[in-house]
């Protein structure tokens, strides 16, 4: 384990997967001002694993948001496999979230109305391909995370230890290169937690795939190659 | 896409369910108006049969309608002296006798059997300056003439597609009108004690206007001489500049030929224009309801979607998060619309369409009602579009960062 902070980290392959430089991030009422990030500088290197920690409020969700380009910076820039694109437009961006990144969330986010299938295809549905092909590279993914046997299953009727894996299939299925999860076992009991965090760690190893993970969990985030800790959304030692 | 988004629907439906009647209801209120709407065009643009211009009417008071005797020959007397001085008037062109009258609300009408279904025919009872006084063109054979009283058959001349509907492309000319018993089975014509022979075609006349769809009407000679029947109306084409003091000149001449009757003179113009503005309003009133109707449906359907948006505002985040573009949000809530409405009109026109397969067309025939619902769809698409573009625009606005925080 290493607990890093600002500048260059080196990955397993090498190259910047993605990096943030002198990013601010600040959100304006009429009345109030809330600085959520402050100059953060910070590069995640390609097959890196990386957990995020910090005290609520603390601009480790924000971040996260910025990093998957869910959020834009107020300034700052956010480089992605080497092209900025912080000033890409909206279509563009989509089109990055689509291909380059996969979303894990703390409440899973999965349709209420879709079986696990159907949840898992919603990436896909972006895409150019037939319907076919997103089915089976949707019963690929849930294949992979042993969900064969529920992939016909709505959310309501899955434990919260398989939604968050119907919610990684999800994730993982368009085939991205940074895999962005914020509290992904915030909501789980422990056994369940180690069951998500197992096949986080796979995913990392197996396939290459940058991961950012936002927890609170000490005992997890030790298991990662790296430590970014937030404090009033600084980076801190 | 369009899978996953009637999977949604489906997935929905509870909640759908609501915004699909709203446009079933709608879509079937746009067909009846824009079958009516069509019906009205096509019969609008059909021609008249007649020239209303310059011709006016004087209808009969007092005459009674079921004389017998000497009052049926006294008023036999009466109604040709008062047709000849008015045709003998300076100011007129032509002049004649006649049932079902231009823009009149009263009609003589006979039943009769056309492709054995039972069909109204007007039963035009008149003399023979008729085509003169309206100007309507004989397109066959020839017309009703003064002297066809010694024939040994009742000459009759009938409109083109009473003509067409009962003989085919035969030629009617010299056919015998077909007679039917109280059971609607057909008896020989030569058995009755009076046959009614064909002896000419006109033009259709549509007397109640452009707004009227073409009656079947069958033109007979009145005979002055031994008729039990007579018509109560006499129309007379005056010569163009007759000013309007013929009025009065008309009605004085009237009185000294026959003083026992009175006489209640129009012009057709004017007729025709009461006739329209009757026919006309209940249109235009269903019309403005009708489009309250839609402008309500369209009010409450921008209500639901909004509120459908805000409810989805989480799922919308999640979609913008996996890739959606904020085009393709919009299209993806217009899409769900979209084929609600294919639903809703789908269902609409199987209702609707069973009108003319049950036969209940209103004479307007099964393409009005297909005109009709085809057109109601293109304008239902187009209104769901315009109601669901603000919704949608919305739902194209949803910060998916914040989004994925709401609950």
């Amino acid at each position: 384990m290493n607990t890093g902070t600002a500048g260059a980290a080196s990955g397993r392959n090498g190259g910047a997967a993605v990096r943030l430089e002198a990013v601010d991030k600040v959100y304006s009422t009429e009345k109030i001002e809330t600085v959520a990030l402050s100059h953060v500088n910070l590069e995640i290197a390609s097959g890196e694993f990386v957990a995020v920690m910090g005290p609520s409020g603390s601009g480790k969700s924000t971040l996260l948001n910025v990093l998957g380009l869910l959020d834009a910076p107020t300034t700052g820039r956010i480089v992605l496999d080497g092209e900025t694109v912080t000033d890409l437009g909206d279509r563009r961006l989509a089109a990055l979230r689509n291909r380059e990144i996969g979303f894990i969330f703390q409440s899973f986010h999965l349709i209420a109305d879709l079986d696990a299938l159907d949840n898992v295809q919603i990436p896909l549905l972006y895409r150019p391909l037939s319907s076919r092909e997103r089915r089976e590279r949707a019963e690929t993914a849930l294949g992979r995370l042993g969900l064969t046997a529920r992939m016909h299953h709505y959310p309501t009727q899955l434990s919260g230890g398989q939604q968050q894996r119907v919610a990684i299939a999800r994730a993982i299925v368009g085939g991205p290169r940074l895999l962005l999860a914020d509290e992904p076992t915030g909501n789980l009991d422990s056994k369940m937690g180690e069951d998500v965090m197992r096949i986080l760690e796979e995913y990392n190893r197996d396939a290459g795939v940058t991961v950012v993970m936002v927890t609170h969990d000490q005992r997890l985030a030790e298991r990662t190659g790296r430590i970014v800790r937030l404090f009033d959304g600084r980076q801190v030692h | 896409m369009i899978r996953h988004v009637f999977k949604l629907m489906w997935k929905r439906k509870r909640s759908t369910g609501l915004i699909l009647c709203e446009i079933l209801i709608c879509f079937l209120v746009l067909c009846g108006i824009l079958a009516t709407g069509i019906a009205f065009t096509k019969s609008w643009l059909k021609p008249l049969g007649f020239d209303y211009e310059n011709v006016w009417s004087a209808a009969i008071q007092g005459m009674q309608f079921d004389a017998k005797g000497d009052q049926l020959a006294a008023d036999r007397r009466a109604l040709s002296a008062a047709l000849r001085a008015v045709q003998a008037m300076t100011e007129v062109e032509a002049a004649a006798v006649s049932t079902n009258t231009p823009y009149s609300n009263s009609s003589w009408i006979d039943g009769t059997r056309i492709g054995g279904k039972p069909a109204r025919c007007l039963w035009t009872l008149t003399s023979p300056d008729l085509p003169r006084v309206l100007r309507m063109r004989l397109l066959h054979g020839r017309w009703i003439e003064a002297t066809d009283g010694a024939l040994s058959y009742e000459p009759v001349v009938l409109s083109r597609s009473l003509a067409r509907d009962l003989f085919g492309t035969e030629d009617p000319i010299g056919r015998d009108m077909p007679v039917f018993n109280e059971e609607g089975e057909p008896v020989d014509p030569k058995e009755e004690a009076e046959i009614r022979r064909v002896v000419g075609v006109m033009d259709d006349y549509r007397r109640r206007g452009m707004l009227e769809e073409t009656a079947y009407t069958m033109f007979i000679a009145v005979d002055f001489d031994g008729g039990e029947r007579f018509p109560q109306e006499l129309l007379i084409r005056v010569r163009p500049g007759t000013t309007a003091a013929f009025e009065e000149k008309l009605v004085r001449t009237l009185r000294s030929a026959a003083p026992q009757w009175s006489y209640d003179t129009t012009r057709i113009e004017s007729r025709r224009r009461t006739m329209q503005m009757s026919m006309i309003g209940p249109l235009l009133l269903a019309a403005i309801v009708a489009a309250f109707l839609i402008a309500t449906v369209g009010l409450g359907l921008v209500g639901v979607l909004w509120l459908g948006v805000t409810r989805r505002t989480s799922e919308l985040g999640l979609r913008r998060a996996m890739g959606a573009s904020a085009p393709s949000v919009r299209r993806q809530i217009l899409g769900e619309l979209w084929a609600l409405t294919a639903v809703a009109v789908a269902a609409g026109a199987a209702i609707f369409l069973q009108l003319p397969l049950l036969g209940v067309d209103f004479g307007a025939g099964w393409w009005v009602f297909l005109g009709g619902a085809t057109s109601a769809a293109l304008v239902m698409y187009a209104f769901v579009t315009v109601c669901g573009l603000y919704p949608a625009w919305l739902a194209s606005r949803v910060q998916p960062a914040a989004a994925l925080q709401h609950e």
